[in-house]
């Protein structure tokens, strides 16, 4: 059925495809540092309390042996955490674009989410306790798909994220002036 | 309308929140008061003041928690940049915009309580998950209702009746374009010729409450039971019976699954008019649905072998999330000849071609990593002849090699079926070992793209995609770098779209 109509009655039919923008090379800005501070704060208190329980068996109780090996797996744990979020930072990132945002995190699977402006739905800001005392905030943008489709920037200089949120305000509601006419 | 309402930030009600707090005080002493009058009683020492004590710390820290975050629970609206905003939050603190024209929905929710003090929580639904509306409990009757009317005539007006594409009969003066009944005969094709699994599945789970309960009822000769188990004939008369058993779970199996096929979609019924699809079916609960092109996300055609080659397939529309369950959002049409899946499609995505510009399958890696999942299920259970003396080692060493080879059998058919094709305006994944499926999307339908690389797909030039829609994701493992230049288009594609997308 389809086959019947003519192949030139579509218009978008000669866009060479390899000479799209690419979002791979686009330069990435990082984020706080601040960020990875947060990050060894959370896994430093983690791990003094796991050693301190650990500790707390071996001294009180019978079960040396199995306390030991508890302990040193989650030593070797934690060094790898320690190591993660070091190399996490480096990986972060988020550029935006004339048309949509651009979103890189995580160390052992890197993974990069392109979210177009005219598909966002809102934007929030977030900020813990931790990330108070450190000055920084989260910028949260979600859209209509699954949380897989969200982004959340975290480690980002208060001020910027409110900025940030700001500039998408405006992309968002250009979108929606156009769609209306 | 005041178009300057709501310009200051607004709190929750305070009575409100005092008597949601009081309630929940009061469920709470409900559930532990006999506890601490049980201590209070019990342990008349020095120390028994602990436990009114305690109790005092927590009611005080949770009165003082409540208070800031009444003082921190903010909103209004940003008449200038139209807006609705709000802020909340004791320790950390949320800071969230929704702008006017992605507002879906404002819900009122009352509880009894809140009934009988006059108040409301207003809920404000933007498109996307359950997780992504929001909720202001707690709010006077002539706010909510003012706010509501004021977020309502700004929420853009072709969002409106989204949530629900149903109900709508068919109007008068629509015109019929074309219709599709299933009758009795072809509905017996259609259950004859599915999955079995699930029938299967249902007399497992019936044949093993039935035993519970014999065992139950039977507790007391359980030693007779064993004894009677050791008179089980031997092993060749035993396999005769076990045949018969076989072959008796397999023809019930198919007669469960036509049953359900024939409740489910007895008297199926699917109208096309200009503008909606119309499907009607069931016999115990009459479903009716209603649905335009514009909702629709993802299309599934699905089929097997068999149903093939008896010329059927079911169309599975995947429309975008609403805050119904996700059951409601999937439409099944069961049945269908294959000239009608092709007019299902044009009738949703119009002149249309389907001419191919990329195709990717998944590199091998893909394949070794299905192999080792399907591996760890063995691994584990070779404890069964470690522990259990009944079973030996080479017992279990014929069950794994059966297992192992149906396993990678399994595995190399799904790694070799998959498939993920774009077209100029589609993109399409395929996979299936038995159940052959197609699911469809409009690239400029989708919501964003993900690409995930692992570190140990970095020599090989591997990524994962993940293509979102409002409707669900579409996934595509350990396939080229090339794909990425059609992340790109899509991106594109996406961009460039003004129509609307959902």
């Amino acid at each position: 059925m389809a086959s019947v109509e003519p192949k030139n009655s579509f218009q978008n039919q000669r866009i060479a495809i390899d000479t799209l923008p690419r979002y791979q090379e686009v330069d990435l800005n990082g984020i706080s540092r601040n960020l990875l501070f947060k990050n060894l704060i959370h896994i430093s208190v983690l791990f003094v309390a796991i050693m301190l329980f650990c500790g707390y068996i071996y001294f009180y109780t019978a079960e040396n042996f199995i306390i030991s090996i508890v302990a040193v797996a989650a030593f070797l744990l934690f060094c790898f955490f320690f190591f993660n979020s070091w190399k996490m930072q480096k990986i972060y990132g988020y550029a935006l674009r004339e048309r949509d945002i651009i979103y890189r995190k995580g160390f052992l699977i890197t993974d990069t989410t392109v979210i177009s402006f005219n598909r966002i739905q809102h934007v929030s800001i977030s900020r813990g306790v931790l990330d108070k005392l450190l000055g920084i905030a989260t910028l949260n943008i979600f859209t209509a798909g699954g949380s897989g489709s969200d982004i959340s920037i975290p480690g980002l200089e208060p001020q910027l994220a409110q900025n940030l949120k700001e500039a998408l305000v405006i992309k968002i509601s250009e979108d929606g002036f156009k769609s209306i006419h | 309308m005041d178009s300057k309402a709501f310009t200051s930030p607004q709190r929750q009600s305070v009575t409100g929140i005092l008597v949601i707090f009081a309630a929940s005080l009061y469920k709470i002493f409900r559930i532990f008061w006999a506890v601490l009058i049980y201590f209070i009683i019990q342990q008349s020492n020095a120390f028994s003041f602990i436990y009114v004590l305690i109790p005092l710390i927590v009611v005080i820290l949770a009165v003082v928690h409540s208070y800031f975050s009444y003082r921190n629970f903010k909103f209004h609206i940003n008449w200038e940049k139209e807006e609705f905003v709000l802020t909340k939050g004791v320790f950390s603190t949320d800071f969230i915009a929704i702008p006017f024209d992605k507002i879906q929905q404002v819900n009122f929710e009352r509880g009894i309580l809140e009934r009988v003090i006059g108040i409301y929580s207003l809920v404000i639904d933007t498109a996307g998950s359950d997780q992504k509306e929001i909720k202001i409990h707690a709010i006077e009757r002539e706010k909510a209702e003012e706010l509501s009317a004021i977020l309502l005539s700004k929420k853009k007006e072709q969002h409106e009746n989204l949530d629900v594409a149903y109900a709508e009969e068919p109007k008068e003066d629509e015109e019929t374009q074309w219709t599709h009944k299933l009758e009795i005969g072809r509905l017996l094709k259609i259950g004859i010729s599915s999955n079995f699994l699930r029938g299967f599945g249902l007399i497992i789970a019936f044949l093993s409450t039935l035993y519970n309960e014999f065992s139950r009822l039977f507790f007391e000769d359980e030693e007779l039971l064993l004894k009677e188990a050791g008179n089980i004939p031997l092993p060749l008369e035993s396999f005769f019976i076990f045949a018969i058993l076989a072959v008796i779970l397999l023809l019930l199996s198919v007669f469960i699954t036509v049953a359900e096929v024939l409740v489910k979609y007895y008297n199926l019924k699917l109208v096309q008019t200009s503008e909606r699809l119309h499907l009607e079916m069931g016999l115990r609960t009459n479903t009716k649905v209603s649905l335009q092109p514009r909702r629709v996300q993802i299309v599934s055609i699905i089929t097997n072998p068999l149903q093939k080659w008896l010329n059927i397939y079911e169309v599975k529309i995947t429309l975008a999330g609403s805050r119904e369950k996700s059951a409601k959002s999937k439409i099944s049409i069961p049945g269908l000849e294959k000239g009608a899946t092709r007019r299902i499609k044009s009738f949703l995505y119009g002149k249309h071609t389907e001419e191919e510009k990329g195709v990717f399958k998944p590199n091998i890696v893909d394949f070794l990593r299905r192999v080792n999942f399907g591996l760890i299920p063995l691994i584990i259970s070779y404890i069964i002849p470690i522990t259990i003396e009944e079973v030996n080692v080479s017992e279990w060493l014929i069950f794994a090699v059966f297992y192992t080879i149906s396993m990678l059998f399994y595995n190399f058919r799904m790694f070799k079926s998959m498939k993920l094709t774009f077209s100029e305006d589609f993109l399409v994944k395929s996979y299936g070992v038995w159940s052959l499926v197609e699911q469809t999307t409009e690239i400029y339908k989708l919501q964003s793209v993900s690409i995930k690389r692992p570190f140990w797909y970095k020599r090989r030039g591997l990524v994962n995609v993940s293509l979102h829609t409002a409707g669900g994701d579409i996934s595509f493992r350990a396939v080229d770098e090339e794909i990425l230049t059609y992340m790109n288009y899509s991106l594109f594609r996406i961009e460039t779209s003004e129509k609307a997308w959902m």
